[in-house]
């Protein structure tokens, strides 16, 4: 099964693409391309500013069961990518892989990603330097391919800094299949991603949430600061003002939403959580409140 | 009002944490009320303004919605892929003119970004090369933006013969020009929310989907 990713842009869309629609975006590389004012020649592209490759947490795919693949963008300094919701403006990276039978690709594992305070009126969701979106491969049965496993991905961005540009690109790779295999150079890559991905909360976090009214109270007992990344939604619904309210100084988020926010099955998003000087992330997940 | 809900936690894609991160940014205190975002609604009194357009023409909202003008609004920065996309990649803002223009509906751009930045001062060149037939306004000191709460371009407003919102946000479903309007799946049909609401707004009815979140660059303020 095919896997596009994401589409936080237009809510509700992650990996909601078929395989017909995917080879179509494949086939054409034109297709999603913006339009330009001046010559080629003369326009800068996201490609000049963000390098893209995929790469093994190990040095071979599994014959069988899981085995990581990710997608590492190298970002130049000073520019940003967006994260799955990528706030009040920009467009999150998206992969789609060609289909392969008996290959299954999971679903991507977003690290937390840092807010980016713009004009002080705009706040994004953003990775600067290097992406590493981690995506589970599953090798099945009806895989026919011997010991290797060739993989074609089309991959586009949205890069900012001053100013944003497009990138996109085609990677065809071939990896290895070897159930002996052993962690690779990028590893510890793929380890400081993970450090980043939301966690279940537990008990020992004393983190509460409720609602007060419209008002979503997140508190993160002993936190010097906290800080809300809210997921993409089909409805659009978020807190006002994160600007403001995303984050605070403090172990309390208080986060505003509207009537609308009925309108959801789950409010749910990361929690960024600092204790001591050391952050972590768990994620959140509440249903709204009922309208009195 | 008043309710008050125990939180429910739900979790997914459990992982172990590895190390520290730094810590996420502090929030800044603003000290320009201006710049404060916009808690405009829907069916709230469009702000008024007065700005130059690229010829040095003034225009103001009121005075289209006193002469019982449809406005709409277009965010704007010539430098910005996504207004690109709806300029020159598609036609959707000269199809949208040409479509309603005749109707009593006026458009203007507005460009919000600082005079600063890189992508100032382009707009006449943009006007005539991408054909526009309808006014850009400038305003460098953002504050027709702030007003408004505009935070991408494009981000659109529509406001009606009295002088109120009708819609605000995207200009349409599809920000990575993917979706077709015959599609055979609603999920994949392009859906233009501008055109929706104009065309509900001049047949005399309720704009049903009235506001949804833009996409597009940030504003440069």
């Amino acid at each position: 099964m095919n896997r596009v990713f994401p589409a936080s842009g237009t809510p509700g869309a992650v990996f909601a693409m078929t395989g017909a629609v995917a080879l179509s975006v494949l086939m054409s590389p034109t297709r999603l391309s913006f339009g330009q004012v001046d010559p080629p020649e003369a326009q800068p592209s996201g490609n000049d500013f963000v390098k893209v490759r995929l790469a093994l947490e190990k040095t071979a795919l599994a014959n069988r069961g899981d085995t990581n693949l990710a997608v590492i963008f190298d970002i130049s300094p000073g520019w940003h990518l967006y994260w799955r919701n990528p706030g009040d403006s920009g467009l999150p990276p998206r992969v789609t892989f060609t289909p392969i039978e008996g290959v299954t690709f999971g679903d991507p594992q977003w690290p937390a990603p840092k807010r980016l305070v713009e004009g002080e009126t705009l706040v994004d969701y953003i990775h600067e330097r290097e992406l590493v979106l981690i995506i589970p491969v599953t090798l099945d049965d009806r895989y026919k391919g011997g010991d290797s496993l060739p993989i074609a991905a089309k991959l586009d961005w949205l890069v900012c800094r001053e100013r944003c540009l497009q990138g996109s690109q085609n990677i065809t790779t071939s990896f290895p299949i070897d159930d002996s295999a052993k962690p690779s150079t990028d590893a510890k890559r793929f380890g400081a991603a993970r450090a980043r991905r939301p966690r279940p909360v537990k008990d020992s976090d004393h983190v509460t949430v409720r609602w007060n009214g419209p008002e979503l109270s997140v508190r993160a007992a002993g936190a010097t600061s906290v800080a809300f990344f809210p997921y993409e939604n089909d409805e659009s619904v978020y807190p006002a003002d994160m600007v403001r309210n995303g984050a605070a100084g403090s172990d309390t988020l208080r986060l505003p939403y509207d009537k609308d926010v009925a309108r959801l099955r789950r409010v749910a998003g990361v929690l960024s959580i600092t204790r001591k000087g050391v952050e972590t992330f768990v994620e959140i997940s509440i249903a709204p409140a009922k309208p009195s | 009002m008043g309710t008050t809900a125990v939180a429910i936690l739900a979790f997914a894609g459990a992982s172990v944490l590895m190390g520290a991160a730094k810590p996420p940014k502090e929030r800044k205190d603003r000290k320009d009320e201006d710049k404060s975002k916009s808690a405009l609604k829907v069916g709230d009194k469009a702000p008024e303004f007065r700005l130059k357009d690229t010829d040095g023409k003034e225009h103001s909202l009121s005075e289209y919605t006193k002469a019982g003008k449809v406005v709409v609004l277009e965010w704007f920065n010539p430098g910005c892929p996504f207004i690109k996309l709806h300029h020159v990649k598609q036609t959707t803002m000269n199809d949208l003119v040409k479509d309603f223009r005749e109707k009593n509906v006026v458009f203007l751009a507005i460009n919000s970004t600082n005079s600063e930045h890189p992508d100032h001062g382009r707009d006449a060149e943009a006007k005539k090369d991408w054909k526009m037939e309808y006014p850009i306004l400038s305003d460098a000191n953002g504050k027709t933006g702030h007003a408004y709460g505009a935070r991408t371009t494009p981000h659109m407003f529509v406001v009606d013969k009295e002088g109120r919102i009708a819609y605000m946000g995207a200009m349409d479903n599809d920000p990575r020009n993917e979706k077709t309007a015959d599609a055979e799946k609603p999920e994949d049909r392009k859906v233009n929310y501008v055109r929706a609401a104009l065309t509900e707004l001049l047949a005399g009815g309720k704009v049903s989907k009235s506001e949804t979140k833009s996409y597009g660059c940030g504003v440069k303020y």
